[in-house]
């Protein structure tokens, strides 16, 4: 029924181990552990080829993860930037003060950019798996040339350039390094 | 009801959604909205020029402020559905006046109280009319169900949604007695409705809504019962 045949060691790795009284309190003992896929488990494989995020849950995943990651990072950044700024004969009003002024100010700022590249990011990335129909590496490298390339286009077609490389190189680097990640991090 | 693939994420999750969301949203909207504007007011060679870089200073901080909003909004309804144990209209508005008022917490107590009533007055506006809505869009497929019923003169458009699942729990009944129960079948939708739709302020104010309940209680009861045949007793005649 649900025990999984396949026995090469790599399927051992997308696969998590299932007791079927896991969720409910009775005093039953694991006898069987079944071996279930960790991604969704489809009927058809056309069907998982198919089916991925929607572009509208795409776009506020990527959106508030990069708005929140900036937001936070540039939160710290700004509060180690108020303690550096303080003054001999401060209070501690005043000490609060500082330091809210510019980790809001520097989270504001990083929240804002951040977030502007998550949207660009993942409106592009949608476009080209809607074009193309697939997705892989390329996909993401491509998204990543075309997010750097809108960020920077007000700059200049050079500077648009330049950025879109380097997002492409980023996005490449970021999704081979998790494979990479994923590969070896059990070790 | 939504399918689970349409219906929101649970709540933790919900909270980083709802910052993309709103950036995306700010940011979209601002970019248009700051772009016409930036054009207008540029002068005739460089409209487009102008329309960009006004978009690329204001847009991104619109975006913020939208997403600082929704962020706070979010995380203040997923604190009240937490607390609560429960998922109503009620968290909503009182998460609006949070979010409100934390936003001016720095203006001071008044400021803050001020803001924290505006927020909470547009969340009960639009928790308002999305239950409206709701009302509305439901009413249509109450009547596409009644039609088959003949000769029914005193059939008025029921709202809500109970209606569709009754009668669809009414297999083998006679014609005779449908045109005696149908209008009790209103009445009683109609008081269901109104009890629903008054319940989520029982939630919150608690058991006083509860005595107006059993005096209509009876009528409900007896409908419960239609698709079963009175019992039979067991007296020898």
């Amino acid at each position: 029924m649900a025990i999984n045949q396949s026995s090469d060691h790599e399927s051992d790795e997308n696969t998590r181990l299932y007791h079927p009284y896991q969720n409910y309190q009775v005093p039953i003992k694991a006898q069987y552990l079944y071996k279930l896929p960790t991604s969704p488990e489809f009927l058809f494989t056309e069907e998982s080829l198919k089916q991925r995020r929607s572009w509208g849950e795409n776009l506020t995943f990527y959106t508030g993860v990069g708005y929140l990651g900036g937001s936070v990072a540039g939160a710290t950044a700004g509060v180690f930037s108020g303690i550096r700024s303080f003054e001999n004969g401060d209070t501690t009003k005043l000490k609060i003060n500082r330091i809210l002024n510019s980790s809001g100010q520097a989270g504001r700022t990083w929240g804002n950019r951040i977030g502007v590249l998550g949207l660009i990011y993942a409106g592009v990335e949608s476009g080209v798996v809607a074009v193309t129909d697939k997705d892989d590496v390329w996909t993401s490298v491509v998204a990543g040339l075309g997010t750097g390339a809108v960020y920077r286009a007000a700059r200049g077609v050079r500077s648009a350039a330049v950025a879109g490389a380097l997002g492409g190189v980023a996005a490449g680097a970021v999704v081979a390094g998790k494979q990479v990640f994923k590969r070896y991090a059990h070790i | 009801m939504g399918t689970p693939e349409t219906s929101r994420e649970p709540c933790p999750d919900r909270i980083l959604d709802d910052i993309g969301g709103a950036f995306g949203m700010g940011a979209v909207g601002g970019s248009a909205f700051h772009f016409i504007r930036g054009s207008y007011n540029s002068p005739k060679g460089s409209r487009f020029v102008g329309g960009t870089q006004s978009v690329s200073m204001n847009a991104p901080r619109t975006g913020g402020s939208f997403a600082v909003w929704g962020g706070l909004f979010s995380t203040f309804d997923c604190s009240m559905v937490y607390l609560r144990q429960k998922e109503d209209p009620w968290n909503s508005i009182i998460a609006g006046a949070a979010t409100g008022g934390f936003l001016s917490m720095r203006q001071g107590l008044g400021a803050a109280s001020r803001s924290a009533v505006f927020g909470g007055v547009l969340l009960a506006l639009i928790e308002g009319a999305g239950i409206m809505l709701n009302k509305l869009l439901s009413q249509p497929q109450q009547m596409m169900m009644e039609e088959p019923v003949p000769g029914m003169p005193g059939m008025q458009g029921v709202p809500g949604m109970q209606g569709v699942p009754r009668m669809q729990g009414v297999p083998g009944m006679q014609m005779g007695q449908m045109q005696n129960q149908a209008q009790q079948m209103s009445e009683s939708q109609n008081q269901n409705t109104a009890s629903s739709s008054s319940s989520w302020f029982g939630g919150l104010f608690g058991k006083k809504n509860e005595e107006v309940q059993p005096g209509s209680g009876s009528k409900t009861e007896v409908l419960e019962s239609f698709d079963a045949p009175p019992v039979p007793s067991f007296e020898y005649k």
